[in-house]
């Protein structure tokens, strides 16, 4: 190959090159109903790799109002006690820094969102949850039951008028997990972290 | 250090191309994007130390063959690598490559294996990571996909790998800025936004994230304050697209524009634009916890400096 043709093939990569990029950047953004299968797929590999181009952040609203879970277990004897996640729905409500969070807190956002529809991400938090309750007593659970926090914002002309920023909170349940279905008692039991109880068993 | 001046490219591409996208440029200033934004994604990796082996390893209880029936669409190192010393490892191995990244020390190899190890820890568990991680992966694999060792590095100063860069390395990081905040402003189509103005206080008051509790005095500053600036701030996103590609026009073709449309497209927009930004993001930074998002955008800015403009900046810090 003479040394122009090598430098023109070069420049042909060097624009693919880019274009592959530009390409990655735009591409989700693809619209109409005829592009959505290369749209579609384009979104898929990119999400293989986890880049993503969803930008919703405060879109289409901001949000209105703050939830937060409250997950409690019951136990073979029949008592009940209340898990880790439920401190967030009692100190949640002040201010925050850079320090009190942790990226447990963003799972647990995920997990609660659309409370009134299935969502995979709470059922698979449930299950995690089962796992760890397991792990740290040695006992089973027999239910995960999940509780959502919510108190909405008032607006401001309501607070102007001397209304509370916060609204009164207002408790629904949102999810039950059975920790002794077949399913979660092999991934309790299969779990190479066992608590030393549950490995004998 | 020498400054070679820009070396065209061959004369393969076709004019337009030539002297656009492949127009080659001094390296400095994809070497301070680069340190300034492998900066942040460094302290953002620091971030999960102590956490490493609970998150990514058979350590979570969300373990093995379950985690990756649990995302399935994500690729990940650890759902091979479970481990919990062996993910610490990968994980260490991951810091290290970042610092090799950030001093520009084999930055080819230092960037693949930086962003293979961040993208294992996103895919091992995409639900511990928010948006700003997101905008981290999207500019990570980005700069990772770019020649950004060939200036201000340790590869330039050591083993003579100084050489100039294409500018559209810096014009990608620009697209992915301008795509960033043209689709959150289009996509921003509720009341508060576009009605009754009050998107910024709703943001502010949010106990999740904000650092003050001023509800009252918010609602107060609400009619003068926040409502027009809610307004300007959507209006800014939505044309900040706009600015991208009036940005590539004037740097690509800046001596050429006549006319009055040329005079305009020749206008420096970016002390506007990005001043904004830089106010803004401060802003959202002192008001509200945000974790990493501020330093990656304000880092990201740096995309829009020239390399005049990079050598005259570090000429002045040599002076102090």
């Amino acid at each position: 190959m003479t040394k122009g043709a090598a430098a023109r093939l070069l420049a042909v990569l060097e624009v693919g090159w880019v274009i592959t990029l530009a390409a990655a950047i735009l591409l989700p953004f693809l619209p109409g109903e005829p592009l959505r299968p290369l749209r579609d797929a384009v979104v898929r590999a990119e999400r293989w790799v986890s880049f993503q181009q969803r930008w919703g952040m405060y879109a289409p609203y901001p949000q209105l109002s703050q939830s937060y879970m409250v997950l409690s277990a019951t136990w073979p004897d029949g008592t009940t006690s209340e898990l880790e996640e439920s401190e967030a729905a009692k100190t949640g409500w002040g201010t925050t820094w850079f320090g009190r969070k942790s990226r447990r807190d963003i799972w647990r956002y995920y997990a609660l969102l659309q409370p009134r529809k299935a969502n995979r991400n709470r059922a698979w938090y449930l299950r995690m949850v089962c796992v760890r309750e397991a792990r740290r007593t040695g006992r089973i659970p027999e239910t995960i039951v999940m509780r959502r926090i919510v108190r909405r914002f008032a607006p401001p002309e309501a607070v102007r008028s001397g209304k509370l920023a916060l609204g009164r909170p207002r408790t629904s349940v949102v999810a039950r997990q059975s920790c002794t279905q077949p399913s979660v008692r092999t991934m309790i039991h299969a779990d190479p972290f066992a608590h030393p109880n549950l490995r004998r068993s | 250090m020498p400054t070679p001046s820009p070396t065209p490219t061959s004369g393969a591409a076709s004019g337009p191309v030539r002297k656009g996208i492949l127009r080659r440029e001094d390296p400095e200033a994809l070497g301070l994007l680069r340190i300034l934004l492998v900066a942040v994604f460094t302290a953002s990796m620091l971030t999960h130390v102590g956490a490493v082996a609970e998150y990514f390893s058979d350590a979570s209880p969300l373990y093995g063959d379950y985690a990756r029936r649990a995302f399935p669409s994500r690729f990940s190192l650890f759902f091979y690598v479970r481990d919990p010393w062996a993910v610490r490892i990968v994980y260490a191995a991951g810091v290290l490559a970042h610092l090799a990244w950030l001093v520009g020390l084999f930055t080819e190899v230092a960037a693949a294996a930086a962003v293979l190890v961040w993208i294992s820890m996103v895919g091992r568990n995409p639900l511990l990571y928010s948006l700003p991680d997101q905008l981290h992966t999207a500019l990570a694999l980005l700069l990772a996909a770019m020649p950004s060792g060939r200036g201000l590095s340790l590869d330039a100063r050591l083993r003579g790998k100084r050489r100039p860069v294409p500018v559209w390395c810096r014009w990608i990081v620009q697209l992915q800025m301008g795509v960033l905040y043209t689709a959150t402003g289009l996509l921003k189509t509720g009341k508060p936004w576009h009605g009754d103005g009050t998107a910024i206080y709703y943001a502010l008051v949010n106990p999740y994230n904000r650092h003050f509790d001023l509800a009252p005095w918010l609602a107060r500053i609400q009619p003068w304050i926040l409502r027009p600036a809610t307004y300007l701030v959507l209006m800014w996103e939505i044309v900040f697209g706009a600015f991208v590609v009036q940005n590539w026009v004037r740097e690509a073709w800046r001596r050429r524009l006549r006319g009055s449309v040329g005079r305009w497209l020749a206008v420096d927009l970016r002390p506007v634009f990005l001043g904004f930004g830089v106010l803004m993001h401060l802003s959202i930074q002192f008001m509200l916890y945000v974790a990493f998002f501020t330093p990656l955008c304000i880092a990201s800015y740096a995309a829009f400096l020239e390399p005049d403009e990079v050598r005259r900046l570090l000429a002045r810090c040599r002076r102090r």
